[in-house]
């Protein structure tokens, strides 16, 4: 489900545009996709705090590769509660969440 | 309007001497940079320094002023638009010296309409200068530089205090977008000044000047981008 989403992470180098795009990119999944909204939702908001704490400041490549872990291990795990019960969706995106939210 | 107007070589040099004496540039090889645009370096530059010394910022805005007065003449801009947010302070600073209005352009639209990006009074076919801090590849002019136009202003220059001018693309982007860019310094200034004033060790000197010939490359050999990325 998240395929061209990661397509377009690597396209951009991972780099600030590709986190700006991406999240565009999670609103316009989560029109279509209503279904599984709230996990578009969730990376979008995770790719605009990165974009809003970059887009002005020096990134080095070891941040940058620690939020391309971060993001690529985020999506694995929604991929695979995709085919859990939505007890395991919902505690997956809690703790989401809470990664996010503590930065 | 108490303006002087020394040489361009003369502007490049010192504006790279101001940048460097407030510690504006950064030179890292064992930890490179990884640019908006996915690129990765190991220079890194940052012009918005420049806002909180007084002296150098009252330098830089002459030089900005004689550098657009020389190349686009005294009468030929109606007024000048600063791109969010670097843009800001120095379009302000350029406005008050070339006694025109001011306007700042949104990265993205607030609102809806023609001018939903545009902040402050806005007339069709007012000729308009576009300022921002840097031009790295160029990608930031054009988006701002449409968002003008679609506003109905006639943006055909934009001026900047350094553009990195190490991307071969950069100048064809500008040029097919009809946008002629003005700047006071590049890297290859600063590198320059920073030789001959020894700001950094002899191996950084000698990396940064094979990435300022080579950046794909050598962006492509440290993880980063390896291909001009499209304008999207």
């Amino acid at each position: 489900m998240f395929e061209e989403l990661v397509e377009t992470l690597e396209t951009h180098n991972f780099g600030v545009r590709a986190y700006e795009l991406f999240a565009q990119q999670c609103y316009q999944s989560a029109q279509v996709q209503t279904d599984h909204a709230v996990f578009f939702l969730t990376l979008s908001v995770f790719a605009e705090r990165f974009v809003n704490q970059y887009e002005e400041s020096p990134l080095t490549i070891t941040v940058a590769d620690a939020q391309k872990e971060k993001i690529l291990g985020m999506i694995q795990k929604m991929e695979k509660a995709l085919h859990k019960d939505s007890t395991a969706r919902i505690e997956l995106l809690n703790t989401v969440s809470r990664d996010i939210m503590n930065g | 309007m108490n303006l002087s107007f020394p040489s361009q070589e003369t502007i490049s040099e010192i504006t790279a001497k101001m940048l460097l004496e407030i510690e504006a540039v950064r030179f890292r090889i064992d930890e490179p940079f990884r640019f908006t645009s996915g690129w990765a370096s190991p220079v890194y530059i940052d012009c918005r320094k420049l806002i909180s010394y007084p002296r150098i910022r009252q330098t830089i805005m002459g030089f900005a002023a004689a550098t657009i007065l020389r190349n686009i003449g005294f009468e030929s801009i109606d007024a000048v638009a600063g791109g969010e947010t670097a843009g800001i302070p120095f379009a302000a600073w350029l406005a008050d010296r070339l006694m025109l209005p001011m306007q700042y352009v949104r990265k993205k639209p607030k609102g809806f309409g023609r001018t939903a990006q545009i902040e402050g009074d806005l007339k069709k076919d007012t000729k308009i200068l576009l300022v921002e801090d840097l031009t790295t590849d160029g990608r930031s002019k054009i988006l701002f530089c449409n968002a003008l136009r679609t506003a109905g202003a006639i943006v055909s220059h934009t001026f900047v205090i350094f553009y990195y001018n190490i991307f071969s693309q950069t100048n064809r982007l500008l040029a097919d977008n009809n946008l002629d860019m003005l700047y006071l310094a590049t890297w290859w200034d600063v590198l320059s000044v920073s030789k001959k004033l020894k700001y950094f060790d002899n191996k950084s000197i000698e990396e940064v000047e094979i990435f300022l010939n080579n950046p794909i490359e050598w962006s492509a050999a440290h993880g980063g981008a390896s291909e001009y990325p499209e304008l999207t």
